[in-house]
């Protein structure tokens, strides 16, 4: 509990943390100080002057900024004398000197807190008459962001926020006192992952957002709360629609999240809701060979329950079979499972990256967490790329906060130049060294139990040089952890995937259990919902509530809900069902036709449904193909990686006659309910209903699905409740708009034991080839980016192999050429680039390229992939 | 008229007087003898007891200075400013040029007394022949044992290097000269927290005047009651005055603390030119206000100049005769600060550039009672509320010019 | 005696009426001959919505969507859109790329023309809006900009 201060602002006396500024004690005591440098989130400056107030001291009263003064015990500030006003007014005055009045054009007219404060605080009328000063205007300091140097206050809040948040100082000041401009580096745009929250904290329009540029006023906006589904942080977001258009996204506050920022991707990838090749309407294939055509959606859903139902006569229930991805709200994933497991009697459900991957239920235990380690332990995650939010708040952890990184990745990610350590490893090959690492430190551990029983203990580490050997490439790592003292470990789906995946996780539990932090290690997927499509049980080997399909008790649990037990054998799996396991398949949001041989596969199913936002590969291969919303368009829940409920509120008017994913699965599942009948071995009468209707499927007399009823997503979210135990507390209207973490106390999963892991090293890649590496990249080819802006859309590389430029002179070629990579698997052509970052024998081919060439390679398999390079 | 051997100017005029030899063969480095004797809490109250203030400008007790140093910081660092930009002022760069060596063992005194082992000297870009001395008299202290490791045999460990400015005034501000030695643009820092507590890469640090360190040696060598006997109650010890403009005698002349300005001009300067009489005096640099000629005969003292509304700033005395057009010498003096303003916060930066603008109209003669009026408000409004002294202090020429020649000004608007 | 000063009052009253008729019958009709010919309005006559350009043809219009903002009834919407350097449509960074007018809700209270920050759009004198399809009173930026007789007075505020 930090020291409390009792100051006086303005006669209203007021307590805050010893520390607070005045500016913020201020705001408490519901006083506002106007600001334009200040900003609560970046260290003070002092140099606009604006919030200059008076000081009542012993020896008379003194101006002082209150932004960079800190509270003391019995302070009395006054901010609305007569010199305060003198002296804002002065300052107003000044700052509007150089200021253009272009108001009616700037995208900050109307939300502008120099437009505010002038009108709050300014004199009305203007002394100077003389000309502005003449600067760059309206030019592009990154593919995104546009630079107005002559509206520019210079108040330094995105040279700062780049510094102290991105630690990429790419802004910066040049000339002095009245020549005073920001600008970039000669020939070096501004390419921080986050850089567009400089547009959001911008007090003038200097900084605005290119892709929304000119599309909005802010008064004309309709402005809905909601969360990002980009990536597995769950940033919170706020949709601004314009005439049923989602016209640009700006953060949202949630200080447990996002604190309140960004990142990029999820700030200006969103012209895809909008975009004209969104499907409108669903589509049908009449036969093998035709066009796709627009139909009813009453036709759509008919042909799929009459196909699907025929197929599951024919063949059986396990002939059919769902993939889903994790993008989907909670509402979709749950209902997609249960449409599955209690309708057509099949555990035959997964999603990339699902059951493949030995994930912790857990998640983070919180993000404000990281902030509070001492080591941060990445282990095949590279935050940079996959949740640039994440990002931000580990190298605050590492500048502010003194934690150490320690990373064990094929890469050197960005991270990895943070003090600490960075371990190499080959892909699969983390199970080794975590193996090696967890031993270690097991020994150790024993070593200083036993030893600290007769006399007090020498610290840890001396009794651990003797008695301990380490392996010499361990040693920093081993040092790091046996010192640290809140470690946090952090995986991900790269160093997790098959049978090595199951060894590293095992290994890397051990490890933590070793130093007994078994509850501070969190998986992180790949997709926005990782978390809660898990929780919803959207696996073929798992039950919702993270239980096992074998456990008999959960399964009457869940009969008793749905009216029918799920199977009690797993399913297929993705890679199964994608490999053409089923004779069916319904695929909702993902993608497996990307690759030529996943596109193969899919050409000898019987039948395939796709339910997606645009006509994907896959799409283009499917008998039948239903439109769905995107999260901006339909109300849901997301889970994000430290198990954060949180709403995404619909926000703009769906497209066409695209539905939502749990809505579209809700009127599927009553047809398919409704198109059924208990075989009692009379003959039906033909009674007056529609043709779809009269042809009903007969089943065998028994436990009957209870009907489904879910008007709206809360519907759905109800029934989680009783389905999840985890989230059996949560209330939709508790949600509100900072999410609700679900408690681990109904799951309690952290491992506690160790388990012996038996690995062997891996061999590097034979001589002239090499290991194949892949991984996340920010600006990937991903399923949205398409449909993006175009300036967002230029951001995507053309497809690529990174060798170690050592590697590159060795083998003697030379960047930017095109080559043919090869593997077991196939073979693609790639540019080849130069990257330090990757290690001598790997060849990096980041996953979602466009032609999904690491896919195509063999990269998510889960086993070391070697793969040959020749120039064309 | 005063007579004052000089003690600080003591070796510039002798040949060779930048060598070290030269400096050796008067009593140089002694000083540092007694004082590796010494503890370094004996020298701190000993530079306490002479009274000593510095003379960059703001005259803060050197001796409470050090003190204010934490004693269980393990780095701590001294950096010395030669960054001499106040206009008129040059004594810095006499002694750099021509007795480089005074300043060094006060370097090394300073840092034994506050326990530095790094020692930074921040020096004027401009100084080209302050640069090669400085050089020339590191590497001989490092050769004779001065500096290094174990000087002297004492155990006390000093390594010094040289950090030459880009040319801004600023610069002389010693948070912003930290910044710039960091590398960084040279800007002033927020206080607190002090150098004191958080200087240079956010260790404790002293930052001194060049002038200031010239008067250690003296201080431990002469003792502090020889320092203390010189000069008025509140400023003791010898002072360098740097007179400049209308006087028959421009130059450096050391004479104790509270020599009367009338003297300085008139019998040390050798009067004003061509007979004329004094219209106004800059008593301490561009940035005090101007004393008119009533007030001649102020001992040039902190205390005392302040009485007379002005300050001593750096001890530079530029004199101007009855032929001087104040508007223009405000004029002048603020299209220089203009120039250097680094433009951090807005007062200074926009502020700054108004009044040189209505100061542009006036002196052109085009200027209206209303501009005159803006002017006004603006010298009343900036000062108090910049970053840095840098804004207040350019309002002083300009405000105490319409303060006291206000008809020159009145008489140009129409 | 009362009788004659009677007829005599009758008469003058009766002089008096037909005064008035006979000055009438002197003085030209007051009847303006529309639709034959034009109709004259006062110069603050306030009609039919005209969006004005520049002597070099460059449109007034920055897109500022303030005119959309200061309707009472929500009869404009507009789009902006970034100009072309090299071929721009007004001056600046920023040009009306929709300007739509719906004449149904309009109710003619000109305080488009007072937000407007560059004297762009005002009412003209074109009151002649009937039309056979409600359709041709949604105008769009092309009608605004070409109007039949631009012959518009800017109003001072």
């Amino acid at each position: 509990m930090p020291d409390l201060v009792t100051l006086t602002v303005d006669d209203v006396k007021v307590t805050v943390p010893a520390g607070t500024l005045v500016v913020d004690a201020a705001k408490a005591a519901g006083i506002e100080i106007p600001i334009f440098c200040s900003h609560p989130k970046l260290d003070p400056l002092g140099a606009c002057r604006m919030c200059l107030v008076e000081f009542v001291g012993p020896r008379g009263s003194k101006l002082d900024t209150a932004c960079t003064v800190r509270v003391s015990e019995g302070m009395t500030v006054r901010t609305s004398t007569e010199q305060v006003k003198a002296v804002r007014e002065a300052n107003l005055g000044f700052i509007l000197i150089n200021h253009p009045l272009d108001c009616p054009i700037c995208d900050k007219g109307g939300e502008c807190p120099l437009q505010d404060q002038t009108m709050a605080y300014g004199a009305g009328v203007s002394q100077f008459v003389e000309a502005k000063r003449q600067k760059q205007k309206h030019y592009p300091i990154s593919d995104l962001i546009l630079l107005d140097q002559e509206r520019c206050i210079l108040c330094w809040r995105c040279i700062r926020y780049l510094d102290e948040w991105e630690d990429k100082p790419q802004i910066g000041l040049f000339e002095r006192g009245g020549e005073t401009v920001i600008d970039t580096f000669p020939g070096q745009p501004v390419d921080a992952a986050t850089s567009g929250n400089i547009i959001d904290i911008c007090p003038v329009g200097a900084l605005t957002n290119r892709v929304s540029r000119f599309r909005f006023r802010p008064w004309e906006l309709k402005k809905t709360p909601s969360v990002c589904t980009l990536c597995p942080v769950g940033c919170n977001l706020r949709l601004d629609e314009r005439v049923h258009e989602l016209r640009r996204i700006v953060a949202r506050e949630n200080l447990a999240v996002n604190d309140e920022w960004l990142c990029d991707k999820g700030r200006f990838l969103h012209q895809y809701v909008d975009h004209p090749e969104r499907l409108r309407t669903p589509l049908v294939r009449d036969a093998a060979g035709e066009a796709l055509r627009p139909a009813t959606w009453d036709e759509a859903l008919h042909r799929v329950i009459e196909k699907l139902g025929d197929i599951a006569d024919t063949n059986g229930a396990n002939a059919l079979g769902g993939i889903a991805s994790a993008r989907v709200s909670n509402e979709a994933a749950y209902l997609f499972q249960k449409f599955f497991r209690a309708l057509v009697g099949a555990n035959n459900i997964d999603f990339a990256d699902g059951s493949a991957v030995k994930a912790q239920p857990t998640g983070l235990s919180a993000i404000a967490d990281i902030a509070k380690s001492d080591l941060i332990v990445l282990v095949g995650f590279d935050p940079s790329e996959a949740a640039p939010v994440l990002d931000l708040h580990i190298k605050r952890a590492a500048r502010r906060a003194g934690a150490k990184l320690l990373v064990i990745n094929p890469r050197r990610i960005a991270l990895a130049k943070y003090p600490g350590a960075y371990l190499p490893v080959l892909p699969g090959g983390e199970a080794w060294d975590l193996n090696g690492l967890a031993t270690a430190l097991q020994a150790a551990r024993a070593a200083n139990q036993a030893g600290s029983k007769p006399a007090p203990a020498p610290t840890g580490k001396a009794k651990l040089e003797t008695k301990v050997a380490v392996m010499a490439e361990l040693r920093p790592a081993y040092d790091l952890l046996a010192a640290a003292k809140a470690p946090l470990f952090i995986y991900g789906p790269d160093a997790a995937r098959g049978q090595l995946g199951k060894l590293a996780v095992t290994a890397l539990s051990n490890l933590a259990v070793a130093l007994g932090f078994g509850d501070r290690l969190a998986y992180v997927g790949a997709e926005a919902n990782s978390q809660g499509a898990r929780d919803m049980g959207l696996l073929s080997d798992t039950l919702p509530g993270h239980q096992p399909v074998t456990d008999a008790a959960v399964r009457e649990r869940l009969g008793k809900l749905w009216g029918v037990q799920p199977p009690a054998e797993p399913g297929q799996s993705y890679a199964a069902m994608a490999a053409g396991g089923v004779k069916a398949l319904y695929v909702m949001g993902a993608n497996p036709a990307a690759t030529v041989a996943g596109a193969e596969a899919l050409h000898k199913l019987d039948f395939l449904v796709v339910q997606d936002l645009f006509l994907t590969e896959t799409a283009q291969l499917a008998d039948v193909v239903l439109p769905a919303t995107s999260f901006a368009e339909a109300d849901g829940t997301y889970t994000n990686l430290e198990r954060r409920v949180q709403r995404g509120p619909q926000g703009i008017k769906p497209a066409g006659e695209s539905q939502a994913d749990w809505a579209i699965l809700a009127a599927l599942a009553e047809k398919w309910l409704a198109s059924q009948t208990v075989d009692t071995g009379e003959v039906s009468k033909a009674i007056e209903q529609p043709d779809w209707k009269k042809k009903r499927r007969k089943i065998k007399a028994g436990p009957a699905p209870k009907p489904w009823n879910y008007p709206t997503a809360q519907a759905v979210l109800d029934e989680i409740g009783k389905a999840v135990p985890p989230y059996a507390s949560l209330r939709w209207d508790a949600l509100g708009e900072a999410g609700v973490q679900w408690s681990t106390s109904a799951l309690v999963r952290a491992p506690r034991r160790v388990e012996p892991v038996d690995v062997a090293p891996i061999a590097a890649a034979p001589a002239g080839s090499f290991t194949l590496v892949s991984g996340p990249l920010l600006w990937d080819n991903g399923p949205l980016m398409p449909y993006g802006a175009e300036q967002v859309r230029k951001l995507t590389p053309t497809p690529f192999v990174a060798l170690n430029p050592a590697d590159l002179t060795m083998a003697a070629l030379a960047e930017g050429r095109q080559v043919t990579v090869t593997s077991a698997y196939g073979n693609v052509t790639l540019t080849l680039k130069a990257d330090a970052s990757v290690q001598p024998g790997t060849a990096w081919v980041p996953a979602n390229l466009a032609g999904a060439p690491a896919e195509t390679l063999g990269a998510v398999r889960g086993e070391p992939v070697s793969v040959a390079v020749k120039l064309v | 008229m005063t007579t004052w051997q000089p003690v600080l100017l003591a070796n510039v005029n002798r040949p060779n007087s930048e060598k070290i030899t030269t400096y050796l063969a008067h009593g140089g480095y002694e000083a540092l003898r007694k004082t590796l004797k010494m503890s370094p809490d004996q020298v701190i109250a000993e530079v306490k007891a002479s009274g000593l203030r510095g003379r960059g400008g703001a005259g803060f007790p050197t001796g409470a200075k050090w003190g204010f140093i934490p004693k269980d910081a393990p780095v701590k660092y001294l950096a010395v400013n030669t960054d001499e930009g106040e206009p008129g002022t040059f004594k810095d760069r006499l002694i750099v040029e021509r007795d480089p060596h005074a300043i060094l063992e006060g370097v090394i005194i300073a840092s034994y007394a506050v326990g530095a082992h790094r020692a930074f000297v921040y020096i004027r870009g401009e100084f080209f022949l302050g640069v090669k001395r400085w050089i020339k008299a590191i590497a001989d202290a490092y050769q004779y044992g001065f500096l290094g490791k174990n000087i002297l045999e004492s155990g006390f460990d000093l390594d010094v290097s040289l950090h030459r400015g880009a040319g801004a005034y600023i610069c002389g501000e010693e948070t912003a000269m930290i910044e710039s030695l960091e590398g960084k643009r040279g800007e002033p820092r927020l206080k607190p927290p002090y150098p004191a507590q958080a200087g240079i890469w956010g260790q404790p640090t002293v930052v001194q005047n060049c002038e200031t360190l010239v008067n250690i040696p003296h201080i431990i060598g002469r003792g502090a009651a020889w320092f203390a006997s010189i000069g008025t109650e509140q400023s003791r010890g010898p002072k360098i005055f740097c007179v400049s403009g209308h006087v028959n005698r421009p130059g450096n002349y050391e004479l104790p603390l509270g020599t009367p300005l009338r003297e300085i001009i008139y019998e040390h300067a050798g009067g004003v030119r061509m007979g004329r009489s004094v219209k106004a005096v800059i008593p301490g640099g561009a940035s005090t206000p101007f004393l008119t000629a009533d007030k001649l005969d102020v001992p040039m003292a902190f205390e005392t100049l302040a009485a007379a509304g002005s300050a001593l700033g750096t001890g530079a005395v530029v004199v101007m005769d009855e032929t001087t057009d104040m508007v223009e010498v405000a004029r002048r003096v603020m299209s220089f600060y203009v120039h250097e303003s680094c433009g951090r916060c807005v007062p200074c930066r926009l502020g700054g550039h108004n009044m040189l603008h209505e100061l542009d109209i006036i002196a052109s003669g085009q200027g209206k009672r209303a501009n005159l009026a803006r002017l006004e408000a603006l010298t009343r409004g900036i000062p108090g509320i910049t970053f840095c002294p840098l804004g207040t202090g350019m309002c002083e020429p300009v405000a105490s010019g319409l303060k006291l020649f206000r008809s020159e000004f009145e008489e140009r608007v129409s | 005696m009362s009788y004659v000063n009677e007829v005599f009052r009758g008469a003058v009253a009766i002089a008096q009426a037909f005064g008035v008729t006979l000055k009438a019958l002197l003085s030209s009709p007051l009847t303006v001959e529309y639709p034959e010919q034009p109709a004259a309005v006062y110069p603050r006559f306030r009609a039919r919505h005209e969006l004005r350009r520049y002597e070099n043809g460059l449109e007034r219009c920055i897109g500022c969507m303030l005119c959309e903002a200061a309707c009472p009834t929500g009869a404009i919407h507009v789009e902006a859109a970034e100009n072309d350097p090299e071929h721009p449509t007004s001056p600046g960074e920023r040009y009306a790329k929709v300007y739509d007018v719906n004449l149904m809700r309009c109710v003619f209270c000109g305080d488009c023309e007072t937000a407007c920050p560059v004297e762009a759009v005002v009412l003209g004198h074109d009151f002649e809006l009937a039309v056979y399809n409600r359709a041709g009173l949604l105008l769009q930026k092309e009608q605004l900009l070409n109007p039949k007789a631009p012959n518009v007075v800017v109003r001072a505020e």
